[in-house]
């Protein structure tokens, strides 16, 4: 509970802004008074002075600062001392019960300054130390919040435009650094979100690039990897050392001088190299291949040459057996000749034979035919035409007939038997000739076979002396000389004359078991030198399967050497510090976070609690004013505002129906002058409220009834003067109607207007009286 | 590797093949016995008569030396605060306030690029740590120590690291048996 208030008393100006170099005092000695006068005559100048004279300066508000008008030069101290004076006193009387209170504030021309104004107060004579805050319990804040609020404010209390409204609410309930701290936290946390969030961007931009090489170089080890184990290198062996002993595995095995340097990828990539070389050149000619190649050729000179040559001997020889027993058949070629030619004698007998019949037939039917014609009578004699004895014709035809029969029968004439010893004849004449021709036929063929095989033992031989002459320009190896040898001998046998009949054959045995022999000791050879090249082939792939794998191994650990080189960036300062900074912002964030909302609770718990007190009040204050039909009263409403992740307090002020269910905002909904009533309504209740926390007894209401309509007016005037929350209220007004109705509502003795004359600059602010 | 005020900072290739690894298994309990397999494995390496604590209770691993009794509690995060139950700080607590207490808070933080933090934990309290807000608590020897092994034991493993859970953690086995038998990765 406040102690007692000093009541102001009176208050004397002289050289005060408008107030000239003639000292001017109002009396406060009624608990209502009223600056009567129209605009610029001095009603705001008067209520100024108490508070230059407590505090030095008059807050003009954020937009309007002494700092705003010059900070500390010395003009703008000086704009409170009227233009024609050296010098501005302003002096402060109170009382306290029996007590007396003397403040008194001069500021000369020449230094301006607050700090060199001469203040003092004396309380029943005596000095005390002239501080407000000591003395009163008030401070400059709480002096324009409470005891004067500025116009700018009243409005702002129901302002539709919630960060005026807000503020100037704030400003009322004194919450407004409270609220700020919550606000200026919450707008910080915000701030500083929004540059963890620039730092988490550039941190990802910075840390993603090096995060994508990691990756690219990551994956392109990996395939690295995979690749070297499907070539047979164990994952042990990936490694440095690992190469180090496939380097000497690969030399031994090529025959090569381990390299002097292998200590780094470099090195051995330039190893690989030259073991990739020597391998090609394994891989190219694996083994002793002119050696394979000399053997193959001998093979395939021999081998077909001798076949054909067994084959006409063969032939040869078929041809021989064919000609003997053709032979044994038919006899030799001399006894067929012979057989000939006595077949072509007999045949031509026959045919004589055959001639000589046919003849005499011919003539025994021309004879019968004769005797027919002749018509001879039965018993005359003729003579015999063949004999010459005299025959009977009878007898004559008789004999002619049977000679026809036994010539022409064809069971048993001569001619017929003729017939058939001429076609046996021929028939054999015929088989004589064929088995002639048979024999010639065969005799020719054995010539032409014998010339066959002569000749393909020529090639075969010609063949043998190929081989040998391969060698003569070759050097023949181990493998091969016992090879050569035996082409000699063979050689030396094929190029002996060969022998007629079965010498000859001997002869052709000798060649061919000799050929045999070449043969044979060469397929040795071949076979040896092919398992010699094939173990060479399979050493070779074996060297490329290493080889390669070396060289996959190698890439691995490029490929990884690669990966490591990045290490350095990523410990690097940059990425370290970026990621520190980071993490510091955002531990920054979250105590800033923690803090602001524990500001925000505070000033929301410390509003909640004006809002309880001061409610009521205004719902009092705002019910007497009112006129309305339906909205008799009026509520303070408070809640947490987070829009754009600023946190405060947002309050809103209401007239409301008796019942509370309906409720008008500033706005469209209530009019200006219902604002205005709510406005003054407020005002009341706080300083009726804000009483208890100072000792100045001190209301002023600085024209309070802007948009009022005349009986609004009048009712305000009545309320005020009736009900005035504090022991003195100061009240300005450019409405005389305003003013009579709270002398009205005041009563007798509780009173006063003061009336101001128009002000002019030669006479400045003047009193023209007063109504008590 | 290298020790900075950030943390010991693992190499691009471990960075990676946790993060590989993290978000192939997919599920973070999975991953974070694998990565606790992988940090004890490590500390038995560099403490061989080590006591595996797993499952039993807290601290993960404890080890006493003569007078010295050594506590570890293992955690993993991805570039977040690690949170600090009141048994992880009980388990931490059992050597006492004993000069001869050691008890350390080994963070894995595999936020590329992947860090390791070996830090004093006798002044930790219960709640959300960043360990970044406390790099005056690491002890950078440890954990360079303890980080050549992690390393060892990844590069052993390499991207056979990234398979189920048993697997990954038998293969993490596996390596550890042969870096202790001195013969390199199986």
């Amino acid at each position: 509970m406040a102690a007692e208030s000093w009541v102001l008393s009176s208050i004397e100006a002289r050289g005060y802004g408008g107030i000239g170099a003639s000292s001017l005092r109002i009396d406060l000695d009624r608990p209502v008074v009223v600056l009567l006068g129209p605009n610029g005559s001095g009603k705001s100048t008067w209520v100024s002075a108490i508070e230059w004279a407590l505090f030095g300066e008059i807050d003009f508000g954020n937009d309007f600062s002494i700092e705003e008008l010059g900070g500390r030069r010395a003009d703008a101290h000086r704009v409170y001392i009227h233009r024609d004076c050296d010098e501005t006193e302003v002096i402060l009387r109170f009382h306290q019960g029996g007590a007396t209170l003397v403040w008194r504030r001069l500021r000369r021309h020449d230094r301006p300054q607050p700090e060199h104004d001469e203040i003092t107060c004396e309380i029943d004579g005596t000095p005390a130390v002239p501080d407000p805050s000591a003395v009163f319990g008030v401070t400059p804040e709480l002096f324009v919040r409470a005891l004067a609020p500025r116009q700018t404010n009243m409005l702002g209390l129901v302002s539709v435009e919630d960060q005026a409204r807000n503020g100037a609410i704030d400003r009322l309930f004194g919450m407004e650094q409270l609220n700020w701290l919550a606000k200026g936290l919450s707008d910080a946390r915000r701030d500083i979100s929004k540059k963890v969030g620039d730092l988490q961007e550039r941190f990802e931009l910075l840390a993603g690039r090096q995060r994508d090489e990691v990756r690219r170089r990551f994956d392109a080890r990996a395939e690295a990897r995979r690749r070297a184990l499907e070539a047979n290198v164990l994952p042990g062996e990936l490694t440095l050392e690992g190469a180090r002993s496939l380097i000497r595995e690969v030399s031994t095995v090529l025959s090569m001088d381990l390299p002097e340097k292998m200590d780094d990828v470099s090195s051995l990539k330039k190893a690989h190299h030259s073991f990739e070389g020597e391998a090609d050149r394994h891989w190219a000619e694996p083994g002793p291949q002119e050696r394979l190649n000399r053997l193959d050729r001998l093979k395939t000179t021999l081998e077909a040459p001798r076949n054909r040559w067994q084959e006409a001997i063969a032939s040869y020889k078929r041809t021989v057996t064919s000609l003997e027993a053709l032979r044994a058949s038919a006899g030799n070629s001399e006894d067929l000749q012979r057989i000939v030619a006595e077949g072509q004698e007999k045949l031509g007998d026959i045919n004589h034979q055959l001639s000589a019949a046919s003849k005499r037939a011919a003539v025994l039917v021309e004879a019968r035919g004769w005797l027919q014609e002749s018509e001879l009578p039965p018993g005359d004699d003729l003579r015999c035409p063949v004999c010459d004895r005299p025959i009977l014709a009878q007898e004559l035809g008789q004999l002619v007939n049977s000679a026809i029969e036994s010539l022409k029968d064809e069971d048993d004439g001569e001619i017929t038997r003729l017939d058939a010893e001429r076609q046996a004849a021929e028939n054999e004449l015929k088989e004589a000739q064929a088995r002639s021709g048979q024999l010639e036929q065969a005799i020719e063929n054995l010539s032409t076979v014998n010339e066959e095989a002569s000749a393909k033992r020529k090639e075969l031989v010609s063949g043998v002396k190929m081989a040998l002459d391969v060698w003569a320009a070759e050097t023949a190896e181990e493998v091969e000389q016992r090879v050569m040898a035996q082409c000699e001998k063979a050689l030396s046998v094929g190029q002996q004359p060969r022998r007629h009949g079965d010498e000859g054959d001997l002869d052709d045995e000798t060649l061919d078991a000799a050929v045999r022999e070449v043969l044979t000791l060469g397929a040795e050879a071949l076979g040896r030198t092919q398992q010699e090249v094939a173990s060479a082939i399979a050493e070779a792939q074996g060297i490329r399967t290493r080889i390669i794998a070396f060289g996959r191994l190698i890439f691995f650990l490029e490929a990884a050497e690669e990966l490591d080189a990045l290490d350095q960036d990523l410990a690097g300062d940059e990425l370290t510090s970026a990621r520190s900074s980071l993490q510091q912002s955002q531990e920054w964030r979250e105590t800033l976070g923690l803090l602001t909302e524990a500001a925000a609770s505070v000033s929301m718990a410390a509003a909640e609690q004006r809002v309880a007190i001061v409610s009521p009040k205004l719902n009092e204050w705002f019910s007497r004013i009112s006129q309305h039909d339906l909205l008799k009263g009026a509520r303070v409403e408070v809640e947490t505002s987070r829009a754009g992740g600023t946190i405060k307090n947002a309050y809103r002020i209401r007239a409301v129906d008796p019942n509370g269910s309906w409720a008008a905002a500033p706005g469209p909904m209530l009019s200006g002058g219902y604002q205005t009533a709510l406005t003054v309504a407020a005002l009341c209740a706080l300083a009726d409220d804000e009483a208890r926390r100072h000792q100045l007894g001190l209301l002023v209401l600085d024209e309070p009834t802007q948009s009022l309509d005349p009986d609004m007016s009048r009712r305000m005037g009545e309320v005020l003067g009736a009900s005035a929350p504090v022991p003195i209220t100061i009240i300005t007004t450019t409405d005389d109607a305003f003013a009579a109705a709270v002398q009205k509502g005041a009563g007798a003795g509780r009173s006063k207007v003061l009336r101001l004359k128009p002000w002019t600059a030669a006479e400045g602010t003047q009193f023209e009286g007063e109504d008590v | 590797m290298s020790n900075t005020s950030g943390g010991l900072a693992l190499s691009a290739f471990a960075s990676e093949l946790l993060a590989r690894a993290h978000h192939d298994l997919g599920d973070p309990g999975a991953f974070g016995r694998v990565i606790q397999e992988i940090v004890v494995a490590a500390l038995k390496h560099v403490y061989p008569g080590l006591h595996d604590n797993r499952g039993a209770g807290t601290p993960d691993c404890q080890y006493h030396d003569g007078d010295v009794s050594w506590a570890w509690e293992i955690k993993y995060t991805n570039g977040e605060a690690v949170h600090l139950g009141s048994r992880d700080i009980e388990g931490l607590q059992v050597g006492g306030a004993s000069p001869t207490a050691r008890s350390r808070l080994v963070v894995l933080d595999i936020a590329f690029p992947a860090r390791l933090w070996v830090l004093d934990a006798s002044g930790i309290r219960e709640g959300s740590l960043l360990p970044a807000a406390s790099s005056t608590a690491q002890q950078h020897g440890e954990a360079a120590r303890l980080g050549e092994v992690v390393e060892a034991l990844l590069r052993g493993a390499d991207i056979d690291l990234l398979t189920p859970e048993q697997e990954a953690k038998a293969l993490v086995l596996r390596i550890a048996e042969s870096l202790r038998s001195g013969v390199g990765a199986p």
